[in-house]
């Protein structure tokens, strides 16, 4: 039987060692698991290299040296768990191959066992589906492949097949990993490295079975989920055609189709994507999907409660879906949803139970008869502005059973105070003061201020009678009819009026209301 | 002789650490590829100034050595070790402690995990010199240890839920980031673990927030108790906290601090926090 000496351990280490600096990026893409900080590579390659050059510093004489060097290189160069863990190993693996100056390949695979036995022992609590669960895989394969009679090499081909099956399996193992969508780093990192001292058995390159690498995603929520492909009939070539095309998005593909060009793209406006097109010729066809309803689908499970708020804007229908909001129905002052809206949209939600913002005084009660008409249980907050129920959805804890998340919804809300700055529809008396058609009014509650010259002003005087405290936040949502720049100058204003308080501005969109402004 | 050994993460005050003759293993800041050591190679304010521009940056736990010699100093002399680390759940530093004690094959070393950082971390290190103070031998102090924890509670705010996102160390975030509003949670330490505690909108209500949490878990002790600020690039603000609060509370004792740099990293500019030590009876 051929015996292995130092200057196979040596080849061998030496090749492992480059392998996973030549896929090191590989390995960091995948990082998600204990930290995704995105650096398993580099520090297992950090820890590697320490072992190489402590196998530098000596003149090994034998098998033994060799192992020595590694295992104290690494124990010291050590970073990162996944790097903690391979010292691990090479300690292990000491243990067997101390004091020999050759080995069988039998010892050899011993070795390894005996190296993942010590990795597993030196974590505190060991992890499946990560490095371990593939570095003992890989062990275990091997020395059973020896001990059947397989040559190293066949012996060790079949390991390192059972490795990656075992690699593959990770995010079954792991959750975490599923969800991002990734196998284990580490466990790649592991794999890396005995795939590359296979070519010291070899002597030769082997094609290896390709680890599909996908860089790790961390959440579900995708940033252009509108997948566009059109068919246009234009005059312009490609080039042309995407001249001064500057839409945010990405994975834009063109192409000739006979006579018509066909243009794909993701984008979170398709919108404006359509609207770019058509001014540069017709559009044959356009076809939209919302990959993220694909996205959402895959993780659609029953919820215990589910919410619906009645909202107008489109500032205000992004807040409110980012704040947690189930379902949004069109509506509010001077267009109230009807019984069977609010209805419908209960019916839409995944939920057992749910709990309803109406956000406006005149569509309580409609919300409130829902409760008969259907099997759900429905609560409804009887909340009269949407900056109340923003604030209640992003503060309260949704894991509450219902019924104390309404007493905490309760609680936020009566610490929110809500003015809307509108137009007066008609002339009227109000506290002695006299409003015109046309004046600039802010409510709050049943006090109304107006101004004959902006919504800022009358903004600013109705908040001048009420009590701010130190430290109190503002919220200003403006409405479709401002533009930005006028919304932050408005924004800077009352940062001077107000400097120790906290201000913050959103886009609302909603009509007739040119501000919307919360104290909380 | 008992010597306590503590990593950089304890934000203790210096002070202190020099009086208690705590021999402290810095953590590592890593920029780029290049590494520095917290509160060594690198001070709180230059620090903060590198927070703010250098994106590349994260912490590294001490490598083996760095234990092994710290430990090897202290045998050498003959006296005993008790090695208290910040939380195992949240950093490698508390198992490679453990490395090195099984490399060096000592009875003499013990370590423990504090299973909380910051302030947190530094008054149950204090809880354990005071047993020693008081003549407790390292056995009992040891067996005592679990009780300890939860005598002290830390809750902090954060300014920027960026930095803590990139760390990847507070799961919990990771819903938040998509928030397109700006809020300011408010964490606290559940199985070694910080976690979200409270989501608050608007700076000045979190830290009011973070004043009434406080007053509320303090209510029943009157003054058997101490207490710990901390913050990073927060100082007007965590004065003001603790003004507020130490014009009705009568702590034993209280110190302030700013964050060391391996936290500093995940918890980013504005962060401030408050630790409670209830004292025993």
């Amino acid at each position: 039987m051929d015996l292995l000496d130092k200057d196979f351990l040596i080849n061998f280490f030496y090749l492992s060692y480059k392998e996973v600096e030549r896929r090191k990026e590989d390995i960091n893409k995948l990082n998600v698991f204990p930290v995704p900080d995105g650096d398993t590579g580099t520090n297992m390659l950090m820890t590697l290299q320490s072992s190489w050059e402590e196998i530098n510093k000596i003149e090994p004489k034998n098998v033994s040296d060799v192992s020595e060097a590694i295992a104290r290189g690494s124990l010291m160069g050590a970073r990162g768990n996944s790097g903690v863990i391979m010292s691990q190993i090479f300690k292990g693996m000491n243990i067997v191959l101390k004091d020999k100056e050759s080995i069988t390949p039998k010892q050899f695979s011993l070795s390894l066992i005996e190296g993942v036995s010590k990795a597993y022992k030196a974590v505190i609590k060991p992890v499946e589906g990560t490095i371990l669960t593939v570095s003992r895989s890989f062990a275990k394969s091997f020395y059973e492949e020896i001990k059947n009679g397989k040559n190293l090499e066949e012996a060790y081909f079949n390991a390192l097949k059972d490795a990656r099956e075992t690699l593959k399996k990770t995010p079954e193992m792991l959750s975490i990993l599923k969800e991002a969508g990734v196998v284990d780093a580490g466990g790649l990192g592991f794999l890396v490295f005995m795939e590359g001292g296979f070519k010291a058995i070899t002597k030769r390159e082997v094609e290896m079975e390709k680890i599909e690498v996908q860089e790790a995603k961390l959440y579900q929520k995708l940033t252009y989920p509108y997948d566009v492909v059109l068919l246009i009939k234009t005059d312009l070539d490609e080039k042309n055609l995407i001249k001064d095309f500057n839409l945010n998005g990405d994975s834009l593909i063109i192409g000739k189709e006979e006579n018509l060009i066909k243009v794909h793209y993701h984008t979170d406006n398709f919108l404006k994507l359509i609207d770019y097109f058509l001014e540069k010729g017709s559009l044959v066809k356009v076809n939209v999907e919302n990959m993220q309803y694909e996205v959402d689908q895959l993780s659609l499970k029953e919820k215990e409660v589910g919410f619906i708020s009645v909202s107008r804007g489109d500032g205000f229908k992004e807040i409110l879906k980012n704040a947690g909001v189930d379902e949004i129905v069109d509506g509010g002052q001077t267009f109230n949803p009807s019984t069977k809206d609010i209805l419908d949209a209960i019916e839409r939600v995944n939920a057992k139970n749910v709990i309803i913002f109406p956000n406006n005084s005149n569509v309580i009660f409609s919300a409130i008869q829902t409760k008969e008409l259907t099997n759900k249980r429905v609560e409804v907050i009887p909340t009269k502005s949407i900056p109340e129920c923003i604030s209640s959805l992003t503060m309260i804890d949704k894991n509450l059973p219902i019924d104390d998340m309404i007493k905490e919804i309760e609680n936020i809300i009566k610490n929110i105070r809500t003015i809307e700055v509108t137009k007066s529809i008609r002339d009227t008396k109000f506290n002695g003061a006299t409003i015109k058609k046309g004046d600039f009014i802010a409510i709050y509650n049943d006090r109304i201020f107006n101004s004959k010259d902006s919504p800022e002003d009358a903004a600013i005087i109705n908040l001048k009678n009420l009590k701010i405290e130190d430290g109190t936040l503002i919220t200003i949502y403006y409405g479709e009819e401002i533009d930005e720049k006028r919304a932050s100058s408005f924004k800077e204003k009352l940062e001077k009026i107000y400097p120790n308080c906290d201000i913050e501005i959103y886009f609302g969109g909603q009509p007739l209301y040119y501000y919307i402004i919360s104290l909380e | 002789m008992i010597k306590i050994v503590v990593d950089s993460s304890c934000d203790l005050p210096d002070e202190y650490i020099k009086e208690k003759d705590i021999k402290v293993i810095p953590l590592y800041l890593k920029v780029g590829d290049k590494f520095y050591k917290d509160g060594v190679d690198i001070k709180s304010d230059e620090f903060v100034e590198l927070l703010k521009k250098e994106k590349n940056l994260s912490t590294s736990q001490p490598p083996l050595p760095d234990f092994i010699n710290t430990y090897k100093g202290i045998l050498e002399k003959g006296d005993d070790i008790l090695s208290i680390h910040i939380t195992g759940k949240g950093s490698g530093t508390f198992n490679s402690a453990k490395m090195a004690k099984e490399e060096m094959n000592t009875d003499k070393i013990d370590v423990l995990d504090s299973e909380n950082i910051s302030i947190g971390y530094g008054f149950i290190v204090k809880n354990v010199i005071d047993l020693i103070e008081k003549g407790l031998t390292k056995k009992d102090v040891i067996s005592k240890f679990k009780s300890l924890l939860s005598r002290v509670h830390l809750v902090f705010t954060l300014n920027t839920l960026q930095y803590v996102y990139k760390g990847g160390r507070v799961n919990d975030v990771k819903g938040l980031i998509l928030n397109v509003l700006d809020i300011k949670p408010i964490l606290h330490m559940k199985d070694g673990l910080p976690r979200i505690y409270k989501i608050i909108r608007g700076r000045g209500n979190s830290i009011r927030e973070l004043s009434r949490i406080v007053n509320e878990k303090i209510k029943d002790v009157k003054e058997n108790f101490e207490l710990a600020f901390i913050h990073l690039d927060a100082k007007k603000e965590i004065d003001e906290l603790k003004d507020n609060l130490l014009s009705k509370l009568q702590p034993k004792y209280h110190f302030t601090k700013t964050v060391g740099s391996a936290l500093g990293v995940h918890a980013g500019p504005g962060a401030l926090g408050v630790a409670i030590n209830f004292l025993e009876e």
